[in-house]
């Protein structure tokens, strides 16, 4: 049989009256219907035999537990407990008004919010949480905003000195160049290898004895393909002015994302992201200059071996062109600029989140949301978690992580509350956000 | 702006509805003629097509995006076209050759100017959703 958990009625009363709890008990079963069964503590009031004649009148197969197996009312007692341990350990009751009150408050509380083991971890009614009296004072928990971030860490190497990641300090590769000259390995399409070949090349203006060694999985033939445009390619480096397509903020392919299956969105960022760089003239002069004087070149292959030398470092890679040989490449320094990991694992917070509540995720692996940014498998009764930010990538939105991104899941949350209705909440018009407008223009508090 | 086709249609008729309506208005009580108008429903009109156009175009751009230089090329295009026609063949409702280019110039340029600067930042105020949904406003 399955038992829902829910504690429907909670009397206080300083006796226990038998035609008051039979009103109470003709109630409920007129608004949920007669139980099969009727499990009770066996006490005077229930046991009396005018209910159990009244009973057997409105529900013709309602029966008692046998009487004396307390065990057999386990879910029973174990309310019991939790009221005991949850509510009236904690609270004071000064008259009986107050217990009548606070007791009845943490029953329409728990049943919402409290979840149950027998329950898969849920609450036994998330939708029968009272519509609280209109307030404008909101209450915390009631809709909260989830906008973490993700953890972000790099690959980290045995030797930090001569083998370094880009997104840490490594000044002491350019000290080192400046004084001794060098060749350095370099990994990653990305932004960041144009900030650092940049740098090398402010360098090179100290020490023209610097060299780089571009080194690439392959030869990247031609930019990614979306419709009939094709992402312009130079160099080996694939151009694009932000880390997506500027549509992706508010034009065709935010729509096309936002109405995408799941699997459908995971393809489409796989498109529009990727390794990109931007389209700087000057970065693209360095290259240009560096190809023609000789002090940048690329080498394609996969990396099978780093090592240490007294002076250097020893890379050895299998080179894809030329017969598929092994290239070994002696040089002084490795500056890893092929990205950061990011992942909801290193966040205690958003693990045990997702883990209680057996939250779902996208094909990205990151919190599953709604079109409207919300976490659907938080909502109890009123009760939302909206999410935003690089948590919820690969949801609706690409740009997740941009500050336009940020103000479109807040834009989507604030709209999905107003639907709602809730009291004391305007719809966000034309007219209030051009008064909202002037005072940020005039540096008002909002 | 990353405009999707509806959203272009909608910004177009919305600012030449409000703000271009207003120039217009200024320009028809000052010369007494209701011909200003007629030019304003041409440029609408013409524009909607223009819209289509300019809509494949975009679907060439890797970022599905149209600069504002674009835009005001668009406006020079668009303005050259309809004077063109109203010049050499006329169109119902305007005479031909009855409209002066010099009027032509100073009706059109305040007018596509005061939409184009609409669109450029307070539309954003004004309709906070609006950016993101490609231009649309319904």
């Amino acid at each position: 049989m399955r038992t829902t958990r829910e504690g429907l009625r909670l009397d206080v009363a300083r006796r226990r009256r038998r035609d008051v709890g039979l009103a109470r008990l003709a109630q409920l079963f007129v608004e949920r219907g007669p139980p099969p069964f009727l499990r009770s503590a066996n006490g005077p009031a229930c046991t009396a035999t005018a209910v159990r004649d009244w009973l057997h009148r409105v529900g013709g197969t309602t029966r008692f537990i046998e009487p004396g197996r307390p065990w057999a009312n386990g879910s029973g007692e174990s309310f019991n407990g939790k009221l005991r341990d949850a509510c009236l350990n904690r609270e004071r009751f000064d008259t009986l008004l107050e217990a009548q009150i606070l007791i009845a408050g943490w029953r329409r509380e728990d049943n919402p919010i409290r979840p149950h083991r027998a329950l898969g971890y849920r609450p036994p009614a998330p939708e029968t949480q009272q519509p609280r009296e209109p307030s404008h004072d909101a209450r915390p928990g009631d809709r909260t905003h989830l906008t973490t971030g993700t953890t972000i860490g790099g690959r980290s190497f045995g030797d930090r000195r001569r083998v370094v990641n880009a997104y840490e300090d490594h000044a002491h590769v350019y000290q080192h160049l400046r004084e001794h000259g060098g060749t350095v390995i370099l990994r990653g399409r990305g932004i960041v290898a144009s900030r650092i070949i940049q740098r090398l090349w402010e360098e090179r203006a100290h020490n023209a004895n610097i060299q780089i060694i571009h080194l690439h999985r392959s030869r990247l033939a031609a930019g990614h393909r979306f419709g009939i445009a094709r992402r312009p390619v130079k160099d080996e480096f694939e151009l694009q002015s932000f880390n997506w397509p500027k549509g992706c903020w508010g034009g065709e392919p935010r729509r096309l994302l936002e109405r995408a299956s799941d699997e459908r969105r995971k393809q489409l960022l796989d498109v529009w992201g990727g390794t990109t760089t931007a389209r700087r003239r000057d970065w693209l002069q360095m290259i240009q200059d560096g190809l023609r004087e000789g002090w940048y070149r690329p080498e394609y292959g996969v990396v099978r071996e780093v090592e240490l030398a007294d002076d250097g470092v020893v890379t050895r890679i299998s080179s894809k062109l030329g017969g598929g040989g092994t290239l070994e490449l002696k040089v002084d320094f490795v500056i890893d600029c092929t990205g950061l990991i990011a992942g909801l694992e290193r966040s205690p917070l958003l693990t045990d989140l997702l883990e209680t509540y057996q939250l779902p995720r996208n094909k990205l692996g990151r919190v599953q949301v709604s079109n409207d940014f919300e976490v659907e498998g938080m909502r109890h009764a009123q009760a939302r978690l909206y999410a935003a930010g690089a948590i919820t990538l690969g949801g609706p939105f690409a740009a997740v992580d941009s500050f336009l991104g940020l103000q479109f899941a807040a834009l989507r949350a604030v709209d999905s509350i107003y639907s709602q209705r809730p009291a004391g909440l305007r719809r966000l018009n034309g007219l209030y956000s051009l008064w909202q407008w002037t005072k940020w223009a005039r540096g008002v508090s909002p | 702006m990353t405009p999707t086709i509806s959203g272009r249609w909608q910004t177009r008729v919305a600012t030449l509805g409000t703000v271009g309506a207003i120039v217009t208005s200024l320009f028809a009580a000052g010369y007494w003629d209701a011909t200003f108008f007629v030019v304003l429903g041409y440029v609408a009109a013409f524009g909607i097509a223009w819209d289509v156009l300019y809509i494949l175009l975009q679907r060439l751009r890797w970022d599905r995006d149209w600069p504002t230089s674009f835009q005001v090329a668009n406006g020079v295009i668009e303005g050259i076209l309809v004077y063109a026609l109203i010049d050499a063949t006329g169109l119902p409702g305007i005479e031909e050759g009855s409209v002066g280019v010099g009027l032509f110039v100073a009706h059109y340029g305040f007018t596509w100017l005061s939409a184009f600067i609409l669109v450029q930042g307070p539309m954003r105020a004004v309709f906070p959703r609006w950016r993101f949904l490609g231009g649309r406003i319904l």
